[in-house]
């Protein structure tokens, strides 16, 4: 199964990739720049996604609004998502959990490998 | 040094500080940099056109700079309707970005790749931002929504777009390794409080 990252950083998108790799995790990376891109992503892949990576602030469509979108539908309502995010607000946070209470995780950019492990672990296929 | 009178220049000065120590926090905490003496605060007038706000990074380091903007909002609805409060500009040295992003874990830049410097500069000044939303949160304000970020090489042609009734802005000089490295421009109207 696939991880999607999706970031308008492509240095964020390199970092969570790099990370994830050197984690020693075996899944397939994609990655998208924007919620357009990551919906056509998430389209071509529905059922073969492990977990979701999602920036909270994108151009054009925020990352909880790609999200808002993501569980309203059936078929993609149960993809495990990361909430990526350099906002450090507990109101974000909540504002994020309250449009998903399944969030699999709401990390805080910059991120230390450990933390994004923590996250990621129960959902990717690793070495280990 | 401002008057302690709460004046608009006094509100927007307050904030200045809460950027400083966001900026501390994000570079030295997380990566590691100590600060060579305290930053430097110069409040400017706002040059603008069309309703813009003139920003130019050539005249910051005397060198090529990479600047971004990051805009801020009361609300998701003023958001929507780009309705900005205030926007802050970080500047960086562009041959100072790479080591800059490097002591916070990210993979090395080209320097000479202006894509590659437009997105890593955004990128600090997303998490700048961040933390800068945190600080501001924290000291009983509401809580600002950001935008996503623009980032320029030099000059920006058009200028940046800001929150219109503005006519002041701070200028934050932060010295690293002995020299003037990031400087951040903040212009911002008057933060709510929380009720």
């Amino acid at each position: 199964m696939k991880i999607i990252i999706v970031d308008d950083s492509l240095l964020d998108r390199k970092l969570l990739s790099r990370t994830l790799v050197n984690s020693g995790v075996k899944n397939e990376i994609l990655q998208a720049d924007n919620a357009e891109a990551a919906f056509a992503l998430i389209a071509g892949n529905i059922g073969d996604i492990a977990l979701l990576f999602l920036d909270y602030q994108m151009p054009q469509m925020t990352g909880v609004e790609l999200m808002e979108g993501l569980v309203k539908v059936p078929a993609t309502a149960g993809i495990p998502i990361v909430m990526v995010t350099a906002s450090a607000s507990e109101e974000s946070r909540q504002a994020a959990y309250k449009v998903n209470p399944r969030l699999a995780g709401y990390l805080l950019k910059p991120f230390k490998p450990d933390q994004l492990m923590a996250a990621a672990r129960p959902y990717v296929q690793t070495d280990a | 040094m401002p008057d302690a009178m709460e004046t608009p220049s006094s509100s927007l000065y307050g904030l200045t500080l809460l950027l400083s120590a966001a900026v501390r926090n994000m570079i030295q905490l997380k990566g590691g940099y100590d600060f060579t003496g305290e930053p430097v605060f110069v409040e400017k007038k706002i040059v603008q056109f069309h309703r813009r706000m003139r920003v130019d990074g050539l005249e910051k380091f005397g060198a090529r700079t990479v600047f971004s903007a990051v805009k801020f909002y009361t609300s998701v609805e003023t958001m929507e309707r780009d309705e900005a409060l205030g926007v802050l500009v970080v500047f960086v040295e562009a041959d100072y970005l790479s080591r800059l992003l490097w002591s916070l874990d990210y993979p090395r830049i080209d320097e000479d790749d202006d894509a590659a410097i437009l997105d890593g500069c955004g990128t600090l000044a997303n998490l700048i931002a961040g933390y800068f939303v945190k600080e501001i949160y924290d000291a009983g304000y509401i809580h600002l929504q950001m935008s996503h970020f623009e980032s320029y090489i030099n000059t920006a042609v058009n200028g940046i777009s800001f929150c219109p009734g503005q006519d002041r802005k701070y200028e934050a000089r932060f010295l690293l390794q002995g020299d003037r490295r990031v400087t951040a421009e903040l212009t911002m109207g008057p933060v709510p409080r929380v009720s």
